[in-house]
C-alpha cells in the first residue's frame, strides 16, 4: 500500500496557548477510510485543519506522497463540521460551477460525473434549488459532493453525520463507500457516531486529549477487546452472594434475586467460575444475556483507560 | 476564468434579487436628492453654483468609495460565517488574488448602477456634466486601485477580528473627511488616500479639463500613492491572513 499522507510528529499549539495536537504521527494510504475518533475537544478538527493547510502545525511536519507539504495542495479537500462551505444564495449546480471555476476546473468536464452523483445522493430533482432552501442534510450531501468532483485524491470529512436522519446518514455512507471504491480516493472520517465509524471505516485513529492512544484496524479493536458482556439472573438464596463476591464480577442484590454481571472474553476463566458457582448453589437461573461488544464499547474502555493512566 | 465564474455569479445575484438591487438604486437616486435640494435650500444658493456641481461628483465617488469597502469587509464576513472562506483558500488560487477578483465583479456590477444612478441625478437636477468617458475611466479606475489597498487592510482586519462592525461605522465619515481635505494647500495631503483623485475627477467633470491637461506633478499624487496603498494594503491583508491560519479562525466559530 502506498502512502499518501505522513503525519510526523505533528504539534499544534494554539496562539491561545491551547495544545490541541501534541506530537502525533500516522500514514494515510491509497483508497482507504479511516475514521479519527475522539471525545470533544480531542483535536479531530484540529487534525483536519492542518491535513488541509487550514492551519499550520507549529512542530512536526506532512509529507504529501512523501513530499514535505509546504502549502495548500489540491490534492485534499474538506467538508468542515456542519451544513457550511456552501453560498446559500446560490442554487446547488451554481455553487458546483462556481466551487469548480476556483479549482481551475471546467464545469463540461464533470457534468456526467455531477449529475451521477445526484442521482446517487436522491438530489437530481433539487439542483436548481437555493442552497438556502434544502434541508441539512441535502446541504451535506451538496456539499460532500462538491469535495469529490475535483481531482482530490483525499477527502476530509468533518462529521459528514451531525444531524442527519438515518436515512441520510445511510446515502453519505453510501457515497463514501463509493468515492473510496470507484473514485479511488481516500477518505478520512470524523464523528461521534460509533455505528456509522463501525460500518464505513476500514480503520481508525483514535485521539484523546490531543495524544494519538491507539490505531487499528476497526476489525482488530473489535477482537483486542473481544469481549462479550454477560449478565446472568437468579433467585435469591440465603447468602449466596458471599459465593460471588470472590470472583471479579458485579453483583446486584434485588429483593428477591441477584444480578451478576462481568465482561469475558471467549474461553475466559471467569465464565466457567462463574457458571460453576451457579451450579454448586443450585441457583435457580431467570436469565442470561450474553451480547457482543460494540466499536462504542470498545472506544469508551480505550478512553477510560487512558484517562484512569493519567 | 476566475474573474468570469466571479462575474457570473454576481449577474446571478442581481438578477435573483433583482427588487432589491432595484431598491438600492432608487434609494441612492433618492437620498441624493434630498441633500441636494435640502442643502440648497439651506444656504440658499443659486442652483447653478459650481459647489452643486461638485456635490453630484463627491456624492458618486462616496458610493464607490462605500461600495469598494463594504463588499470587501462585508464579504469576507459573509464567506467565513458560511465556510465557504475555507473553501476558496483551498482553491488553487491565493486568498488575495480570489478577493480581488470577487470584488472586480461586484464593482463592475455595482459602477454599471452608479451610471444609472448618475445619469438620473443628472437628468432631475438638469446639471449635465462633462463625461470624458476615457478621463473619469482612468481617475477612476487609480482610485479603485488605491480603495482596494485601503479595502484590503480592513478585510485583513476582518480576517482576524470577527466583530469590527462597530469600529467600521466611522469609515463612511472618514471618506467624507477626504472630501474637505485642502488638498492645494500642501503637497503632503496629496498623499491621503484617494483626496487627489477625487479632486482631479472634480475638475474633469465639472471643470471640463481632460487627462492630458494634468502635468507630471499631478500624475506623480495620482499613481504613486495608489500603487503603494495597494501593495501595503495586500502585505497587510497577506499578513493577516497568515495570523487568521495559524489562529484557524478563517471559518467562524
Ligand atoms: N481556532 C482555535 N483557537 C484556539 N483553540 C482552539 C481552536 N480550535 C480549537 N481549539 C481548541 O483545541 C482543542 C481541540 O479542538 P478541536 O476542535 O480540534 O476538537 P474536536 O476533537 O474536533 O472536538 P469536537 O468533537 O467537539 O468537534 C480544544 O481544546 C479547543 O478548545
Ligand atoms: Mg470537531
Amino acid at each position: 500500500m502506498k502512502s499518501i499522507i505522513n503525519f510526523s510528529g505533528v504539534t499544534k499549539k494554539y496562539p491561545s496557548g491551547t495544545l490541541a495536537v501534541d506530537n502525533i504521527s500516522f500514514d494515510i494510504f491509497e483508497n482507504e477510510i479511516v475514521g479519527l475518533l475522539g471525545p470533544n475537544g480531542a483535536g479531530k478538527t484540529t487534525i483536519i485543519k492542518l491535513l488541509c493547510s487550514l492551519t499550520n502545525p507549529t512542530e512536526g511536519e506532512i509529507y504529501i506522497y512523501d513530499k514535505l507539504k509546504k502549502k495548500k495542495s489540491t490534492i485534499i479537500s474538506v467538508v468542515l463540521e456542519g451544513n457550511r462551505n456552501l453560498y446559500w444564495k446560490l442554487t446547488v449546480l451554481e455553487n458546483i460551477k462556481y466551487m469548480l471555476a476556483l479549482k481551475g476546473i471546467k464545469f463540461s468536464d464533470r457534468t456526467t460525473l455531477v449529475d451521477e452523483l445526484l442521482t446517487k445522493m436522491n438530489i437530481d430533482d433539487k439542483k436548481d434549488a437555493l442552497v438556502g432552501d434544502l434541508s441539512r442534510g441535502m446541504q451535506q450531501k451538496v456539499a460532500v459532493i462538491i469535495a469529490l468532483i475535483d481531482d482530490s485524491k483525499i477527502i476530509l470529512l468533518d462529521e459528514p453525520t451531525l444531524g442527519l436522519d438515518v436515512e441520510s446518514v445511510l446515502d453519505i455512507q453510501e457515497l463514501i463507500r463509493f468515492i473510496a471504491k470507484e473514485m479511488s480516493k481516500s477518505v478520512i472520517i470524523t464523528s461521534h457516531d460509533m455505528r456509522f465509524i463501525e460500518s464505513t471505516c476500514a480503520r481508525a485513529i483514535i485521539i484523546n486529549s490531543g495524544k494519538k492512544i491507539a490505531e487499528n484496524t476497526v476489525e482488530e479493536f473489535k477482537t483486542l477487546f473481544a469481549k462479550k458482556s454477560v449478565k446472568v439472573v437468579f433467585d435469591k438464596q440465603d447468602n449466596v452472594e458471599e459465593k460471588f463476591e470472590k470472583l471479579n464480577v458485579n453483583i446486584n442484590s434485588k429483593n428477591d434475586s441477584v444480578e451478576v454481571d462481568f465482561s469475558c472474553a471467549d474461553n475466559d476463566d471467569i465464565f466457567y467460575e462463574v457458571m460453576e458457582a451457579l451450579k454448586d448453589n443450585k441457583c435457580k437461573i431467570n436469565d442470561i444475556t450474553y451480547s457482543d461488544i460494540d466499536l462504542e464499547t470498545v472506544f469508551l474502555e480505550i478512553i477510560k483507560n487512558d484517562r484512569g493512566e493519567k | 476564468m476566475l474573474l468570469v465564474a466571479n462575474f457570473k455569479k454576481e449577474l446571478i445575484m442581481f438578477k435573483r434579487y433583482l427588487f432589491n438591487s432595484l431598491g438600492g438604486v432608487i434609494t441612492l437616486y433618492i437620498l441624493f436628492l434630498c441633500m441636494f435640494y435640502g442643502y440648497n435650500a439651506a444656504t440658499s444658493l443659486p442652483t447653478d453654483s459650481t459647489n452643486t456641481d461638485f456635490m453630484v461628483v463627491y456624492y458618486a465617488f462616496w458610493m464607490l468609495a462605500l461600495f469598494v469597502y463594504q463588499d470587501m469587509v462585508y464579504s469576507i464576513q459573509e464567506e467565513s460565517k458560511l465556510g465557504t472562506l475555507e473553501q476558496i483558500y483551498m482553491s488553487k488560487f491565493s486568498l488575495a488574488r480570489i478577493i480581488v477578483s470577487q470584488n472586480i465583479a461586484k464593482l463592475l456590477v455595482n459602477i454599471t448602477l452608479l451610471f444609472v444612478v448618475i445619469f438620473a441625478i443628472m437628468a432631475t437636477t438638469g446639471k449635465w456634466l462633462h463625461f470624458d468617458l476615457f478621463s473619469v475611466s482612468v481617475i477612476v479606475l487609480l482610485a479603485v486601485v488605491n480603495l482596494f489597498g485601503i479595502g484590503f487592510i480592513f478585510g485583513g482586519l476582518a480576517l482576524i477580528f470577527k466583530k469590527i462592525e462597530n469600529f467600521l461605522q466611522i469609515v463612511p465619515y472618514c471618506i467624507l473627511g477626504v472630501f474637505l481635505v485642502p488638498v492645494g494647500s500642501n503637497p503632503f495631503l496629496k498623499l491621503i488616500p484617494t483626496a487627489w483623485e477625487v479632486r482631479i475627477l472634480g475638475n474633469i467633470m465639472v471643470g471640463g479639463i481632460s487627462i492630458f491637461d494634468l502635468s507630471a506633478m499631478d500624475w506623480f499624487f495620482l499613481v504613486v500613492p495608489s500603487i503603494v496603498y495597494f501593495v501595503i494594503g495586500l502585505a497587510i491583508f497577506n499578513k493577516c491572513e497568515k495570523v487568521a491560519v495559524d489562529r484557524a479562525v478563517l471559518g467562524k466559530h
